[in-house]
Protein backbone atom coordinates (compact mmCIF):
# COMPACT_ATOMS: atom_id res chain seq x y z
CA UNK A 1 0.00 0.00 0.00
CA UNK A 2 2.91 2.46 0.93
CA UNK A 3 4.10 2.16 -2.87
CA UNK A 4 0.97 2.58 -4.19
CA UNK A 5 0.40 6.19 -2.20
CA UNK A 6 3.89 7.10 -2.90
CA UNK A 7 2.81 6.78 -6.48
CA UNK A 8 -0.22 8.96 -6.08
CA UNK A 9 2.09 11.54 -4.60
CA UNK A 10 4.57 11.61 -7.12
CA UNK A 11 1.81 12.05 -9.42
CA UNK A 12 0.01 14.96 -7.31
CA UNK A 13 3.67 15.93 -6.48
CA UNK A 14 4.38 16.69 -10.51
CA UNK A 15 0.71 18.00 -11.32
CA UNK A 16 1.29 20.89 -8.61
CA UNK A 17 4.50 21.72 -10.29
CA UNK A 18 2.28 21.55 -13.68
CA UNK A 19 -0.39 23.92 -12.25
CA UNK A 20 1.92 26.34 -10.76
CA UNK A 21 4.28 26.67 -14.17
CA UNK A 22 0.73 27.47 -15.98
CA UNK A 23 2.95 29.46 -18.74
CA UNK A 24 3.76 25.48 -20.06
CA UNK A 25 0.38 24.22 -20.18
CA UNK A 26 -0.71 27.46 -22.19
CA UNK A 27 2.24 27.16 -23.98
CA UNK A 28 1.95 23.85 -25.77
CA UNK A 29 -1.48 24.62 -25.72
CA UNK A 30 -0.68 27.67 -27.87
CA UNK A 31 1.58 25.67 -29.88
CA UNK A 32 -0.91 23.30 -30.99
CA UNK A 33 -3.72 25.76 -31.69
CA UNK A 34 -1.06 27.60 -33.83
CA UNK A 35 0.50 24.58 -35.62
CA UNK A 36 -3.42 23.21 -36.44
CA UNK A 37 -4.21 26.63 -37.69
CA UNK A 38 -0.82 26.88 -40.01
CA UNK A 39 -1.18 23.64 -41.40
CA UNK A 40 -5.16 23.95 -42.58
CA UNK A 41 -4.21 27.39 -43.82
CA UNK A 42 -1.26 26.22 -46.29
CA UNK A 43 -3.13 22.51 -47.44
CA UNK A 44 -6.73 24.27 -47.89
CA UNK A 45 -8.10 20.50 -48.55
CA UNK A 46 -6.44 17.38 -46.21
CA UNK A 47 -6.97 13.68 -47.83
CA UNK A 48 -8.10 11.77 -44.77
CA UNK A 49 -4.64 9.70 -45.64
CA UNK A 50 -2.90 12.84 -45.35
CA UNK A 51 -5.11 13.95 -41.97
CA UNK A 52 -3.97 10.78 -40.30
CA UNK A 53 -0.01 11.44 -41.28
CA UNK A 54 -0.24 15.07 -39.78
CA UNK A 55 -2.04 14.20 -37.08
CA UNK A 56 0.63 11.88 -35.63
CA UNK A 57 3.74 14.26 -36.90
CA UNK A 58 2.18 16.62 -34.41
CA UNK A 59 1.74 14.51 -32.09
CA UNK A 60 5.17 13.60 -31.82
CA UNK A 61 6.33 16.75 -32.12
CA UNK A 62 4.22 18.54 -29.22
CA UNK A 63 5.00 14.97 -27.18
CA UNK A 64 9.02 15.98 -27.75
CA UNK A 65 8.59 19.16 -26.62
CA UNK A 66 6.14 18.48 -23.43
CA UNK A 67 8.13 15.40 -22.41
CA UNK A 68 11.66 17.19 -22.62
CA UNK A 69 10.63 19.18 -19.03
CA UNK A 70 10.14 15.57 -17.61
CA UNK A 71 13.13 14.72 -15.91
CA UNK A 72 15.11 17.64 -16.64
CA UNK A 73 13.29 20.23 -14.47
CA UNK A 74 13.71 18.14 -11.57
CA UNK A 75 16.76 19.92 -9.23
CA UNK A 76 19.64 17.36 -8.87
CA UNK A 77 19.14 18.42 -5.06
CA UNK A 78 15.47 17.38 -5.24
CA UNK A 79 15.92 14.04 -6.62
CA UNK A 80 18.45 13.31 -4.36
CA UNK A 81 15.66 13.90 -1.62
CA UNK A 82 12.90 11.85 -3.65
CA UNK A 83 15.78 9.04 -3.47
CA UNK A 84 15.80 9.02 0.38
CA UNK A 85 11.94 9.08 0.67
CA UNK A 86 10.81 6.52 -2.22
CA UNK A 87 12.30 4.32 -4.95
CA UNK A 88 13.23 4.58 -8.61
CA UNK A 89 10.77 2.16 -9.27
CA UNK A 90 8.08 4.46 -8.07
CA UNK A 91 9.36 7.46 -9.56
CA UNK A 92 9.43 6.03 -12.97
CA UNK A 93 5.78 4.49 -12.32
CA UNK A 94 4.70 7.63 -11.52
CA UNK A 95 6.13 9.61 -14.35
CA UNK A 96 4.45 6.79 -16.66
CA UNK A 97 1.26 7.81 -15.62
CA UNK A 98 1.60 11.07 -15.25
CA UNK A 99 2.68 11.35 -18.91
CA UNK A 100 0.35 8.87 -20.20
CA UNK A 101 -2.23 11.03 -19.00
CA UNK A 102 -0.96 14.72 -20.02
CA UNK A 103 -0.15 13.39 -23.54
CA UNK A 104 -3.73 11.59 -23.92
CA UNK A 105 -5.09 15.20 -23.05
CA UNK A 106 -2.78 16.15 -25.34
CA UNK A 107 -3.71 13.76 -28.23
CA UNK A 108 -7.43 14.48 -27.60
CA UNK A 109 -6.62 18.37 -27.42
CA UNK A 110 -5.13 17.61 -31.40
CA UNK A 111 -7.85 15.71 -32.24
CA UNK A 112 -10.41 18.18 -31.08
CA UNK A 113 -8.16 20.94 -33.44
CA UNK A 114 -7.91 19.00 -36.33
CA UNK A 115 -11.82 18.77 -36.66
CA UNK A 116 -12.15 22.10 -35.78
CA UNK A 117 -10.09 23.51 -37.76
CA UNK A 118 -9.25 21.47 -40.84
CA UNK A 119 -11.99 18.64 -41.04
CA UNK A 120 -13.88 15.85 -39.90
CA UNK A 121 -13.25 12.37 -41.44
CA UNK A 122 -13.74 10.54 -38.94
CA UNK A 123 -16.11 7.31 -38.94
CA UNK A 124 -15.54 5.21 -36.01
CA UNK A 125 -14.61 7.30 -32.59
CA UNK A 126 -14.27 4.10 -31.19
CA UNK A 127 -11.21 2.96 -32.81
CA UNK A 128 -10.28 6.49 -33.14
CA UNK A 129 -9.56 7.37 -29.25
CA UNK A 130 -8.34 3.67 -28.93
CA UNK A 131 -5.49 4.76 -31.68
CA UNK A 132 -4.76 7.80 -29.83
CA UNK A 133 -4.81 6.27 -25.92
CA UNK A 134 -2.48 3.72 -27.43
CA UNK A 135 -0.27 5.88 -28.83
CA UNK A 136 -0.08 7.85 -25.70
CA UNK A 137 0.68 4.68 -23.66
CA UNK A 138 3.52 3.74 -26.60
CA UNK A 139 4.75 7.07 -26.67
CA UNK A 140 4.74 7.96 -22.80
CA UNK A 141 6.97 4.84 -22.72
CA UNK A 142 9.67 5.57 -24.55
CA UNK A 143 9.77 9.21 -24.30
CA UNK A 144 9.47 9.15 -20.37
CA UNK A 145 12.97 6.67 -20.34
CA UNK A 146 14.51 8.48 -23.28
CA UNK A 147 14.10 12.17 -21.43
CA UNK A 148 15.54 10.43 -18.23
CA UNK A 149 18.56 9.66 -20.20
CA UNK A 150 18.61 12.66 -22.47
CA UNK A 151 18.70 14.84 -18.64
CA UNK A 152 22.20 13.25 -17.98
CA UNK A 153 23.52 14.21 -21.70
CA UNK A 154 24.89 17.77 -22.30
CA UNK A 155 22.87 19.54 -24.01
CA UNK A 156 19.33 17.90 -23.40
CA UNK A 157 17.08 19.37 -25.94
CA UNK A 158 18.80 18.19 -29.12
CA UNK A 159 19.77 14.91 -27.50
CA UNK A 160 16.08 14.44 -26.53
CA UNK A 161 14.94 14.75 -29.92
CA UNK A 162 17.74 12.85 -31.48
CA UNK A 163 17.30 10.07 -29.28
CA UNK A 164 13.18 10.02 -29.32
CA UNK A 165 12.40 10.11 -32.78
CA UNK A 166 13.51 7.30 -34.23
CA UNK A 167 12.71 5.44 -31.11
CA UNK A 168 9.26 6.01 -31.31
CA UNK A 169 8.65 5.12 -34.91
CA UNK A 170 7.79 1.56 -34.35
CA UNK A 171 4.80 2.36 -32.05
CA UNK A 172 3.67 5.24 -33.98
CA UNK A 173 3.37 3.19 -37.19
CA UNK A 174 0.98 0.87 -35.18
CA UNK A 175 -1.05 3.66 -34.39
CA UNK A 176 -1.32 5.02 -37.67
CA UNK A 177 -2.71 1.76 -38.69
CA UNK A 178 -4.99 1.81 -35.98
CA UNK A 179 -6.49 5.32 -36.58
CA UNK A 180 -6.06 4.67 -40.24
CA UNK A 181 -8.79 2.08 -39.72
CA UNK A 182 -10.74 4.63 -37.15
CA UNK A 183 -11.06 6.96 -40.84
CA UNK A 184 -11.99 4.25 -42.75
CA UNK A 185 -8.75 4.30 -45.53
CA UNK A 186 -7.66 1.18 -43.97
CA UNK A 187 -9.64 -2.08 -43.34
CA UNK A 188 -10.56 -3.57 -40.03
CA UNK A 189 -9.25 -6.84 -40.37
CA UNK A 190 -5.63 -6.87 -39.20
CA UNK A 191 -6.54 -4.29 -36.96
CA UNK A 192 -6.72 -6.54 -33.65
CA UNK A 193 -3.41 -8.32 -34.84
CA UNK A 194 -1.97 -4.69 -34.75
CA UNK A 195 -3.19 -3.86 -31.41
CA UNK A 196 -2.26 -7.05 -29.36
CA UNK A 197 1.15 -6.74 -31.04
CA UNK A 198 1.58 -3.09 -29.89
CA UNK A 199 0.43 -4.03 -26.37
CA UNK A 200 3.30 -6.85 -26.83
CA UNK A 201 5.39 -4.38 -27.70
CA UNK A 202 4.78 -1.61 -25.11
CA UNK A 203 4.38 -4.17 -22.35
CA UNK A 204 8.57 -5.27 -23.42
CA UNK A 205 9.00 -1.56 -22.98
CA UNK A 206 7.69 -1.65 -19.72
CA UNK A 207 9.55 -4.35 -18.34
CA UNK A 208 13.30 -3.29 -19.53
CA UNK A 209 12.40 0.66 -18.21
CA UNK A 210 11.41 -1.00 -15.28
CA UNK A 211 14.86 -2.59 -15.09
CA UNK A 212 16.78 0.19 -16.74
CA UNK A 213 15.57 3.04 -14.61
CA UNK A 214 16.95 2.23 -10.94
CA UNK A 215 20.63 2.28 -12.74
CA UNK A 216 20.62 5.44 -14.68
CA UNK A 217 18.86 6.98 -11.42
CA UNK A 218 21.32 5.98 -9.33
CA UNK A 219 24.23 8.14 -11.72
CA UNK B 1 49.82 -17.69 -30.80
CA UNK B 2 46.75 -18.05 -28.53
CA UNK B 3 43.35 -16.22 -29.75
CA UNK B 4 44.94 -15.93 -33.08
CA UNK B 5 43.42 -19.09 -34.67
CA UNK B 6 39.82 -17.04 -34.93
CA UNK B 7 41.28 -14.73 -36.74
CA UNK B 8 42.76 -16.37 -39.35
CA UNK B 9 39.54 -18.64 -39.89
CA UNK B 10 37.47 -15.44 -40.52
CA UNK B 11 40.15 -14.06 -43.27
CA UNK B 12 40.22 -17.74 -44.79
CA UNK B 13 36.84 -17.73 -44.65
CA UNK B 14 36.13 -14.43 -46.57
CA UNK B 15 38.87 -15.38 -49.12
CA UNK B 16 36.99 -18.34 -50.12
CA UNK B 17 33.58 -16.23 -49.74
CA UNK B 18 35.36 -13.87 -52.41
CA UNK B 19 36.91 -16.40 -54.42
CA UNK B 20 34.25 -19.12 -54.78
CA UNK B 21 31.27 -16.67 -54.61
CA UNK B 22 32.44 -14.90 -57.65
CA UNK B 23 34.40 -17.51 -59.59
CA UNK B 24 30.98 -20.07 -59.38
CA UNK B 25 29.21 -19.70 -62.67
CA UNK B 26 25.70 -18.82 -63.25
CA UNK B 27 23.60 -21.90 -64.59
CA UNK B 28 22.50 -21.44 -67.76
CA UNK B 29 19.24 -19.97 -68.40
CA UNK B 30 17.04 -17.93 -70.81
CA UNK B 31 17.07 -14.16 -70.99
CA UNK B 32 14.46 -13.12 -73.51
CA UNK B 33 12.47 -14.80 -76.22
CA UNK B 34 11.21 -12.51 -79.37
CA UNK B 35 8.42 -12.29 -81.03
CA UNK B 36 6.78 -12.24 -77.51
CA UNK B 37 3.64 -12.26 -79.29
CA UNK B 38 2.60 -14.90 -82.18
CA UNK B 39 -1.01 -16.37 -83.48
CA UNK B 40 -2.76 -19.55 -83.37
CA UNK B 41 -2.49 -21.57 -86.67
CA UNK B 42 0.49 -20.21 -87.85
CA UNK B 43 3.98 -21.53 -87.67
CA UNK B 44 5.85 -19.03 -85.63
CA UNK B 45 9.89 -18.56 -85.13
CA UNK B 46 11.19 -17.65 -81.92
CA UNK B 47 14.44 -16.32 -81.25
CA UNK B 48 15.57 -17.05 -77.66
CA UNK B 49 18.75 -15.64 -76.29
CA UNK B 50 20.84 -17.76 -73.87
CA UNK B 51 23.36 -16.95 -70.81
CA UNK B 52 25.98 -19.30 -70.05
CA UNK B 53 24.40 -21.91 -72.24
CA UNK B 54 27.70 -23.07 -73.82
CA UNK B 55 25.66 -23.64 -76.86
CA UNK B 56 28.93 -24.46 -79.11
CA UNK B 57 29.33 -27.56 -77.13
CA UNK B 58 25.77 -28.59 -78.38
CA UNK B 59 24.37 -30.41 -81.30
CA UNK B 60 21.08 -29.31 -82.68
CA UNK B 61 19.82 -32.87 -82.59
CA UNK B 62 20.57 -32.43 -78.61
CA UNK B 63 18.48 -29.71 -77.89
CA UNK B 64 14.79 -29.85 -77.43
CA UNK B 65 11.83 -27.09 -76.61
CA UNK B 66 8.41 -26.59 -75.53
CA UNK B 67 6.19 -24.20 -74.44
CA UNK B 68 4.34 -25.24 -71.44
CA UNK B 69 1.46 -23.88 -69.28
CA UNK B 70 0.76 -25.37 -65.96
CA UNK B 71 2.80 -28.18 -67.05
CA UNK B 72 -0.41 -29.63 -68.27
CA UNK B 73 -0.91 -28.00 -71.53
CA UNK B 74 2.66 -28.90 -73.91
CA UNK B 75 3.43 -27.95 -77.43
CA UNK B 76 6.89 -29.50 -78.31
CA UNK B 77 8.84 -27.50 -80.79
CA UNK B 78 8.90 -28.35 -84.47
CA UNK B 79 12.97 -27.83 -84.74
CA UNK B 80 15.56 -26.46 -83.23
CA UNK B 81 18.41 -24.16 -84.74
CA UNK B 82 21.78 -22.67 -83.40
CA UNK B 83 21.64 -19.03 -84.57
CA UNK B 84 24.60 -17.84 -82.80
CA UNK B 85 26.91 -18.51 -79.67
CA UNK B 86 23.52 -17.52 -76.86
CA UNK B 87 20.75 -17.61 -79.38
CA UNK B 88 18.86 -20.48 -80.40
CA UNK B 89 15.96 -20.43 -83.03
CA UNK B 90 12.96 -22.75 -82.23
CA UNK B 91 9.69 -23.03 -84.63
CA UNK B 92 6.49 -24.16 -83.31
CA UNK B 93 3.59 -25.39 -84.96
CA UNK B 94 1.21 -23.40 -83.29
CA UNK B 95 -2.68 -25.52 -83.17
CA UNK B 96 -5.66 -23.57 -84.48
CA UNK B 97 -7.10 -23.82 -80.91
CA UNK B 98 -6.26 -22.41 -77.47
CA UNK B 99 -7.13 -25.50 -74.66
CA UNK B 100 -8.53 -22.41 -72.68
CA UNK B 101 -10.99 -19.95 -73.35
CA UNK B 102 -9.30 -16.83 -72.95
CA UNK B 103 -8.25 -14.01 -75.67
CA UNK B 104 -4.90 -14.88 -75.06
CA UNK B 105 -2.59 -16.91 -73.36
CA UNK B 106 0.84 -17.08 -71.66
CA UNK B 107 3.13 -19.83 -72.21
CA UNK B 108 6.86 -20.47 -70.70
CA UNK B 109 9.51 -21.28 -72.68
CA UNK B 110 11.19 -24.42 -71.78
CA UNK B 111 15.06 -25.30 -73.47
CA UNK B 112 16.54 -28.86 -72.86
CA UNK B 113 19.84 -30.08 -73.73
CA UNK B 114 21.87 -32.72 -72.03
CA UNK B 115 25.02 -31.28 -69.60
CA UNK B 116 22.94 -27.94 -69.70
CA UNK B 117 20.31 -29.19 -68.38
CA UNK B 118 16.77 -27.77 -68.41
CA UNK B 119 16.07 -24.44 -68.86
CA UNK B 120 12.74 -22.17 -68.60
CA UNK B 121 12.08 -18.82 -69.35
CA UNK B 122 8.46 -18.37 -67.20
CA UNK B 123 5.78 -16.61 -68.54
CA UNK B 124 7.30 -15.21 -72.47
CA UNK B 125 5.36 -15.90 -74.72
CA UNK B 126 1.55 -14.60 -75.54
CA UNK B 127 -0.84 -16.95 -77.67
CA UNK B 128 -3.61 -15.09 -79.58
CA UNK B 129 -6.41 -16.91 -80.00
CA UNK B 130 -8.11 -18.14 -83.43
CA UNK B 131 -10.38 -20.73 -83.34
CA UNK B 132 -13.08 -21.41 -80.63
CA UNK B 133 -12.92 -25.15 -80.34
CA UNK B 134 -12.04 -26.25 -76.84
CA UNK B 135 -12.10 -29.97 -77.00
CA UNK B 136 -10.10 -29.87 -80.01
CA UNK B 137 -7.99 -27.30 -78.23
CA UNK B 138 -7.65 -29.78 -75.69
CA UNK B 139 -6.24 -32.69 -77.63
CA UNK B 140 -4.08 -30.82 -79.08
CA UNK B 141 -1.87 -29.29 -76.83
CA UNK B 142 -1.53 -32.42 -74.72
CA UNK B 143 -0.75 -34.92 -76.84
CA UNK B 144 2.80 -33.73 -76.28
CA UNK B 145 5.09 -34.63 -73.26
CA UNK B 146 8.13 -33.19 -71.74
CA UNK B 147 9.80 -36.57 -71.62
CA UNK B 148 13.03 -37.15 -69.56
CA UNK B 149 14.25 -33.69 -68.64
CA UNK B 150 18.17 -33.42 -68.17
CA UNK B 151 19.75 -31.36 -65.01
CA UNK B 152 22.67 -29.13 -65.27
CA UNK B 153 26.15 -30.66 -64.67
CA UNK B 154 28.34 -28.75 -62.53
CA UNK B 155 28.65 -26.54 -59.87
CA UNK B 156 26.61 -23.59 -60.48
CA UNK B 157 24.25 -21.50 -58.35
CA UNK B 158 20.61 -20.75 -59.70
CA UNK B 159 19.51 -18.71 -63.04
CA UNK B 160 16.29 -15.95 -61.79
CA UNK B 161 15.44 -13.48 -64.26
CA UNK B 162 16.18 -10.09 -63.10
CA UNK B 163 18.93 -10.89 -60.49
CA UNK B 164 21.01 -12.67 -62.72
CA UNK B 165 24.34 -12.02 -61.78
CA UNK B 166 23.30 -9.87 -58.82
CA UNK B 167 22.25 -13.01 -57.00
CA UNK B 168 25.91 -13.14 -56.27
CA UNK B 169 25.01 -10.10 -53.70
CA UNK B 170 23.10 -12.47 -51.40
CA UNK B 171 27.03 -13.79 -50.16
CA UNK B 172 27.29 -10.18 -49.19
CA UNK B 173 24.18 -8.05 -48.31
CA UNK B 174 22.53 -10.67 -46.55
CA UNK B 175 25.43 -11.56 -44.50
CA UNK B 176 26.77 -8.28 -43.81
CA UNK B 177 22.96 -7.96 -41.90
CA UNK B 178 23.13 -11.13 -40.32
CA UNK B 179 26.39 -10.52 -38.42
CA UNK B 180 25.50 -6.93 -37.65
CA UNK B 181 22.46 -8.45 -35.83
CA UNK B 182 24.96 -10.96 -34.03
CA UNK B 183 27.51 -8.26 -33.10
CA UNK B 184 24.24 -6.21 -31.60
CA UNK B 185 22.96 -9.02 -29.99
CA UNK B 186 26.64 -9.63 -27.91
CA UNK B 187 27.09 -5.80 -27.67
CA UNK B 188 23.39 -6.14 -25.56
CA UNK B 189 25.02 -8.90 -23.48
CA UNK B 190 27.81 -7.09 -22.37
CA UNK B 191 25.98 -3.84 -21.88
CA UNK B 192 23.84 -6.28 -19.45
CA UNK B 193 27.04 -7.59 -17.99
CA UNK B 194 28.20 -4.24 -17.58
CA UNK B 195 25.40 -2.98 -15.79
CA UNK B 196 25.16 -5.84 -13.11
CA UNK B 197 29.16 -5.81 -12.10
CA UNK B 198 30.19 -2.10 -12.89
CA UNK B 199 33.18 -3.26 -14.67
CA UNK B 200 33.98 -0.43 -17.59
CA UNK B 201 35.49 -3.27 -19.53
CA UNK B 202 32.56 -4.44 -20.19
CA UNK B 203 30.96 -1.13 -21.29
CA UNK B 204 34.41 -0.88 -23.55
CA UNK B 205 33.69 -3.85 -25.10
CA UNK B 206 29.69 -3.29 -25.68
CA UNK B 207 30.61 0.13 -27.60
CA UNK B 208 33.17 -1.42 -29.48
CA UNK B 209 30.71 -4.27 -30.64
CA UNK B 210 28.26 -1.21 -31.56
CA UNK B 211 30.52 0.77 -33.50
CA UNK B 212 31.44 -2.22 -35.82
CA UNK B 213 28.07 -3.16 -35.92
CA UNK B 214 26.95 0.25 -37.14
CA UNK B 215 29.39 -0.10 -39.81
CA UNK B 216 27.76 -3.45 -41.34
CA UNK B 217 24.74 -2.02 -41.10
CA UNK B 218 25.74 0.83 -43.24
CA UNK B 219 27.52 -1.63 -45.62
CA UNK B 220 24.55 -3.60 -45.35
CA UNK B 221 22.32 -0.84 -46.67
CA UNK B 222 25.09 0.03 -49.61
CA UNK B 223 25.45 -3.20 -50.98
CA UNK B 224 21.41 -2.92 -50.41
CA UNK B 225 21.18 -0.03 -52.63
CA UNK B 226 23.30 -1.14 -55.50
CA UNK B 227 21.58 -4.17 -55.90
CA UNK B 228 18.23 -2.06 -55.83
CA UNK B 229 19.96 -0.16 -58.82
CA UNK B 230 20.30 -3.02 -60.61
CA UNK B 231 16.88 -4.95 -59.84
CA UNK B 232 14.56 -2.42 -59.12
CA UNK B 233 16.39 0.61 -61.36
CA UNK B 234 16.69 2.67 -58.40
CA UNK B 235 19.20 3.23 -55.24
CA UNK B 236 16.35 4.06 -52.89
CA UNK B 237 12.59 3.88 -52.87
CA UNK B 238 10.10 4.39 -49.97
CA UNK B 239 9.83 0.66 -49.26
CA UNK B 240 9.08 -0.34 -45.41
CA UNK B 241 11.76 -2.66 -44.90
CA UNK B 242 14.55 -0.21 -46.59
CA UNK B 243 12.87 2.74 -44.04
CA UNK B 244 12.83 0.62 -41.15
CA UNK B 245 16.49 -0.50 -41.59
CA UNK B 246 17.29 3.38 -42.19
CA UNK B 247 15.74 4.23 -39.36
CA UNK B 248 17.33 1.18 -37.33
CA UNK B 249 20.65 2.91 -38.26
CA UNK B 250 19.62 6.19 -37.05
CA UNK B 251 19.08 5.05 -33.47
CA UNK B 252 22.48 3.34 -33.55
CA UNK B 253 24.06 6.59 -34.74
CA UNK B 254 21.81 8.32 -31.65
CA UNK B 255 23.68 5.89 -29.69
CA UNK B 256 27.12 7.31 -31.01
CA UNK B 257 25.85 10.79 -30.00
CA UNK B 258 24.51 10.39 -26.63
CA UNK B 259 28.51 8.76 -26.03
CA UNK B 260 29.59 11.62 -26.99
CA UNK B 261 27.68 14.20 -25.12
CA UNK B 262 28.48 12.94 -21.81
CA UNK B 263 31.89 13.90 -20.91
CA UNK B 264 31.95 11.92 -17.09
CA UNK B 265 33.38 8.43 -17.99
CA UNK B 266 31.42 5.84 -15.82
CA UNK B 267 27.71 8.25 -15.87
CA UNK B 268 28.44 7.52 -20.02
CA UNK B 269 29.00 3.96 -19.24
CA UNK B 270 25.73 3.47 -17.68
CA UNK B 271 23.44 6.05 -19.40
CA UNK B 272 24.88 4.48 -22.88
CA UNK B 273 24.55 0.84 -22.05
CA UNK B 274 21.08 1.57 -20.76
CA UNK B 275 20.07 3.39 -24.29
CA UNK B 276 21.80 -0.18 -26.12
CA UNK B 277 19.64 -2.00 -24.60
CA UNK B 278 16.32 -0.12 -24.72
CA UNK B 279 16.96 0.50 -28.60
CA UNK B 280 17.67 -3.35 -29.15
CA UNK B 281 14.82 -3.95 -27.97
CA UNK B 282 13.28 -1.31 -30.76
CA UNK B 283 14.97 -2.51 -33.15
CA UNK B 284 13.48 -6.22 -32.95
CA UNK B 285 10.06 -4.97 -34.07
CA UNK B 286 10.99 -2.52 -36.48
CA UNK B 287 13.21 -4.54 -38.64
CA UNK B 288 11.48 -7.74 -38.19
CA UNK B 289 7.86 -7.64 -37.35
CA UNK B 290 6.69 -4.40 -39.18
CA UNK B 291 8.20 -5.04 -42.55
CA UNK B 292 6.09 -8.43 -42.32
CA UNK B 293 2.62 -6.93 -41.98
CA UNK B 294 2.93 -4.36 -44.70
CA UNK B 295 3.62 -4.25 -49.04
CA UNK B 296 6.74 -4.29 -49.72
CA UNK B 297 9.23 -4.96 -52.16
CA UNK B 298 12.07 -6.66 -50.11
CA UNK B 299 12.53 -10.42 -50.08
CA UNK B 300 11.09 -12.29 -47.22
CA UNK B 301 7.99 -9.53 -45.97
CA UNK B 302 5.09 -8.55 -47.02
CA UNK B 303 4.02 -11.63 -48.89
CA UNK B 304 6.98 -12.06 -50.96
CA UNK B 305 9.00 -15.18 -50.29
CA UNK B 306 12.70 -15.09 -48.53
CA UNK B 307 15.14 -16.34 -50.73
CA UNK B 308 14.58 -20.33 -50.24
CA UNK B 309 13.80 -22.77 -52.66
CA UNK B 310 15.10 -22.57 -56.15
CA UNK B 311 16.73 -19.54 -55.25
CA UNK B 312 18.52 -20.34 -52.45
CA UNK B 313 20.07 -23.96 -53.25
CA UNK B 314 22.90 -25.82 -51.33
CA UNK B 315 25.58 -24.68 -54.01
CA UNK B 316 24.49 -21.32 -52.67
CA UNK B 317 24.62 -22.58 -48.85
CA UNK B 318 27.88 -23.18 -49.63
CA UNK B 319 29.42 -19.98 -49.50
CA UNK B 320 26.14 -17.90 -48.02
CA UNK B 321 26.66 -19.41 -44.58
CA UNK B 322 30.58 -19.34 -44.24
CA UNK B 323 30.25 -15.69 -45.56
CA UNK B 324 28.11 -15.38 -42.60
CA UNK B 325 31.27 -16.82 -40.16
CA UNK B 326 33.20 -14.83 -42.02
CA UNK B 327 31.94 -11.42 -41.46
CA UNK B 328 31.38 -12.34 -38.13
CA UNK B 329 34.53 -12.75 -37.36
CA UNK B 330 35.91 -10.51 -38.92
CA UNK B 331 33.90 -7.78 -37.42
CA UNK B 332 34.67 -9.48 -33.59
CA UNK B 333 38.26 -9.03 -34.72
CA UNK B 334 37.94 -5.40 -35.72
CA UNK B 335 35.86 -4.61 -32.85
CA UNK B 336 38.56 -6.34 -30.81
CA UNK B 337 40.86 -3.87 -32.26
CA UNK B 338 38.39 -1.11 -31.40
CA UNK B 339 38.69 -2.12 -27.60
CA UNK B 340 42.49 -2.04 -27.76
CA UNK B 341 42.42 0.89 -28.95
CA UNK B 342 40.08 2.76 -26.11
CA UNK B 343 42.19 0.74 -23.71
CA UNK B 344 45.37 2.25 -24.64
CA UNK B 345 43.25 5.87 -25.32
CA UNK B 346 42.62 5.35 -21.90
CA UNK B 347 45.33 5.22 -20.29
CA UNK B 348 47.05 7.86 -22.21
CA UNK B 349 44.46 10.08 -20.95
CA UNK B 350 45.60 8.60 -17.30
CA UNK B 351 48.89 9.65 -17.52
Amino acid sequence: MKVLSNIWYLILKDFNIELRQRYILASIFLYVISTVFIISKILQTVSPMLWNAIFWILFIFTAVSAMMKSFSQEISQRSLYYYYLTGPIEIIIAKFIYNFFSLLLMGLLIMAAFIVFINNPIENYGIFVLGVILGALGVSVIFTLVSSIASKGGNSATLMSVLSIPLVLPVVLFNLRITGAGIGILGMTTIANDILLLLSIITILVGVSLILFPQIWRT
Amino acid sequence: MKGIWWKGLGVLLMLYVIIVGFLMPLRPGITTAFPQNIKSGETSVITASTYNARLETLSASDLRAWLVRDTTYILQAQSVKISGDQSVDVTFDVPENLPVDEEVLDFSLVLDAPEMGSIVLPYSIFIAKKGSDLSSGMTAWTSDSLGKLNKHKGLAIPFRNLLFETLRNTYFHVSLWFSMFILFLISVIYSIKFLRKREPYFDNVASSLVEVGTLFGILGLATGALWAKNTWGTYWTTDVKLNMAAVSMMIYAAYLVLRSSIKDGDKKAIISSSYNIFAFFIIVPLIFVIPRLTDSLHPGNGGNPGFGGEDMDNTMRMVFYPAIIAFTLIGLWMSNLMIRYKKLRNRIDEI
